[in-house]
């Protein structure tokens, strides 16, 4: 573990600035506005049908508020598909979690506009049609064409939200869930038919049409492409292959990936890959990991935690074996440094990013300050190579080894004399006007912000990647 | 979002949809004025059909933007002397237009150039889509022609009335 590794040199330019930051949250503020313009386009289509004048009966009032349903819910359902086809435009802008986050958020409301719409459109027809509901469902079901599977589809919809509430997720394998939330698709799909036979703002009208249909298509594009044909053109061109394991402490391993054209590959320091190991058991569960080391055109790098029976796993993976990349994703990265100073702060499991960035990041001696925050230094993985890279670039290295301290403290109990800010400025007097890069468990991460927020970092350079899924 | 841009797109965002919501107002009242026209191109004898005396047109719509105006008084006028004998009631029946879930013959009938009533000589379509006669025949009255919506569930049928209206409008 001593023989100094090879380091792939550093990036030589980086763009500075706090114009960088306006221009992130203006191209950010501009898609979103984009985004809510299909909502604001939908509505307005409604209205200058002379939807404003459908409000007289309770059956006008119904047929409104079943289209405007219809309308909204399906933009924001194709908008929800959207964030979850891992387009690289929108990882760019908001960081592959982010993106989940707001796919996450978008779920249920949209349950409850479809059900608005499928509840508003039945007892609407109940009462035009002077029977029950219950009877009118089934006329609906049975007679109706395409109404079938546009039911059908709510139903799917249904299942997939319930499966997916926190409650649910513990309950059901990842497999499971996956499978359920792959029905999502299907229930699109069965679903888009009545659309455009029975829509009343959408059949027999050619500008909603052509909207509607150029919609679909640029996100079933998007899906198909990004979240299936790339990786997997990518991955056959690329045929990674395990190459080499090694223990990097009692619980952690890195798992070194070589293949064909490496530079394919792209990617930055900091970002991370859904990795499939390609054996009958795990080809069908993606896991995310950071890489460990630069981007190179010799391997590729993930050093992985023991943290679940998957991880235990991949220590007994046999060289040769088959693995597919889906990536690189995230805003861990130097895309997003503004400033000339850099703080590295990482615990634990987190230090995979931060010895790649470490690695990666353009600087002078002195610019950059890592602090790695372990149980024990000798158990510390990669601990020997983020101090040849402390050595050689000239970047300071603080190692905080022990017991953890006050429970609001992310510093070891033998520092907790002080206030973590007093000891963070101890270690990095440039921390306020740097950028701080930080990677660990949820909970650390989040004291860490707070001592950041107390020493007065503003939030624009402040980077933490969350796994959220 | 910035809080700027999110009160900016919001306010935008309700601003576009009322503005829309006023602007498809005024475009389904100017339908009463306008449609007389757009069914007098679709019939064979324009001169007789389209015949809204410069009353109607007034009473319609008090508040009508230019453009449908000078088009119906011009028609008025140019009609005066013609559509004298139109002020009794006339009535034309359509053919039997066939559909798939049934079929459709009407029997329309113009009282100045406006319809006073759509009598359903045949109507059939299965499965309770029938209880949208009525209401397609008040919007061909309420809109003197077929320039209205779909029927929501009763597209099908909407449009094979909407063919009916239009034959027997045709014979006027």
């Amino acid at each position: 573990m001593t023989t100094p590794v090879t380091l792939t040199p550093p990036n030589q330019r980086v763009r500075l600035g706090i114009k960088k930051w306006d221009q992130l949250k203006r191209s950010q503020d501009f898609l979103e506005s984009f985004a809510w313009g299909t909502v604001v386009l939908v509505v307005s289509m409604f209205f200058l049908d002379g939807g404003a004048a459908k409000f007289g009966s309770l059956t006008d009032i119904l047929s409104s508020i079943s289209r405007l349903t219809a309308l909204v819910g399906t933009d924001l359902l194709l908008i929800h598909t959207l964030l979850v086809a891992r387009v690289p435009w929108l990882d760019k802008l908001y960081g592959h979690d982010k993106v989940t986050i707001a796919h996450k958020k978008l779920g249920k409301p949209i349950l409850y506009i479809i059900t608005a719409h499928f509840l508003a459109s039945l007892v609407q027809f109940a009462i035009l049609d002077g029977v029950s509901v219950v009877k009118e469902l089934f006329t609906l079901v049975t007679s109706v064409e395409d109404m079938w599977s546009a039911t059908l589809g709510w139903v799917l919809m249904i299942v997939v939200v319930i499966s997916s509430i926190n409650a649910a997720r513990k309950k059901l394998s990842y497999e499971a869930w996956y499978v359920i939330h792959l029905l999502g698709y299907a229930s699109i799909l069965i679903a888009v038919p009545h659309q455009f036979t029975t829509g009343s703002d959408i059949a027999g009208r050619p500008l909603p049409t052509l909207f509607w249909v150029s919609l679909y298509l640029f996100v079933a594009g998007n899906v198909i492409w990004y979240r299936v044909l790339a990786p997997l053109l990518l991955n056959l061109k690329l045929d990674l292959r395990v190459s080499e394991i090694v223990r990097e402490s009692s619980d952690t391993v890195s798992i070194y990936l070589t293949g064909r054209g490496l530079e394919r590959l792209g990617g930055q320091s900091g970002q991370f890959y859904m990795l499939r190991i390609m054996n009958p058991a795990n080809w069908a569960k993606p896991h995310p990991f950071s890489i460990s080391a630069a981007p190179n055109n010799r391997f590729v790098r993930f050093t992985i935690g023991d943290r679940g029976d998957f991880t235990s796993e991949l220590a007994d993976l046999k060289v040769g074996t088959r693995v597919f990349l889906e990536g690189p994703y995230g805003v861990f990265t130097e895309e997003r440094r503004t400033r000339e100073k850099v703080t590295l702060i990482c615990a634990g499991v987190g230090a995979p990013p931060i010895r790649a960035l470490a690695e990666s990041l353009a600087a002078r001696p002195g610019d950059i300050t890592i602090i790695y925050r372990v149980r024990s230094y000798e158990d510390a993985a990669l601990m020997s190579e983020l101090e040849q890279i402390a050595r050689q670039r000239g970047f300071r290295l603080h190692v905080l080894a022990g017991k953890r301290g006050a429970a609001t403290s992310w510093l070891p109990a033998q520092f907790n004399d002080l206030p973590d800010q007093a000891r963070l400025i101890d270690m990095a007097p440039h921390v306020s006007e740097s950028d701080v890069y930080i990677c660990g468990p949820g909970p650390w991460t989040k004291s860490v912000e707070k001592t950041l927020a107390r020493v007065g970092t503003p939030a624009s350079q402040i980077h933490a990647e969350e796994f959220a899924w | 979002m910035r809080s700027a841009t999110k009160t900016f797109v919001g306010l935008a965002g309700i601003g576009v949809m009322i503005a829309a919501a006023r602007a498809g107002l005024p475009v389904a009242s100017a339908a009463n004025t306008a449609n007389p026209t757009d069914s007098a191109n679709s019939t064979a004898t324009p001169t007789e059909t389209s015949t809204p005396t410069p009353t109607a047109t007034a009473t319609a719509t008090p508040k009508a933007t230019t453009t449908p105006t000078p088009t119906a008084t011009k028609k008025a006028s140019s009609n005066g002397s013609n559509s004298s004998g139109s002020t009794a009631a006339t009535s034309q029946t359509s053919s039997t237009v066939s559909y798939r879930f049934g079929v459709v013959q009407v029997k329309v009938t113009k009282k100045s150039g406006k319809i006073t009533a759509v009598d359903i000589l045949q109507g059939t379509a299965t499965n309770g889509r029938d209880a949208a006669f009525p209401t397609l025949v008040q919007a061909t009255i309420d809109n003197n022609g077929t320039n209205f919506g779909n029927l929501s569930r009763a597209t099908y049928t909407t449009d094979a009335f909407k063919r009916a209206v239009n034959n027997a409008l045709a014979k006027f």
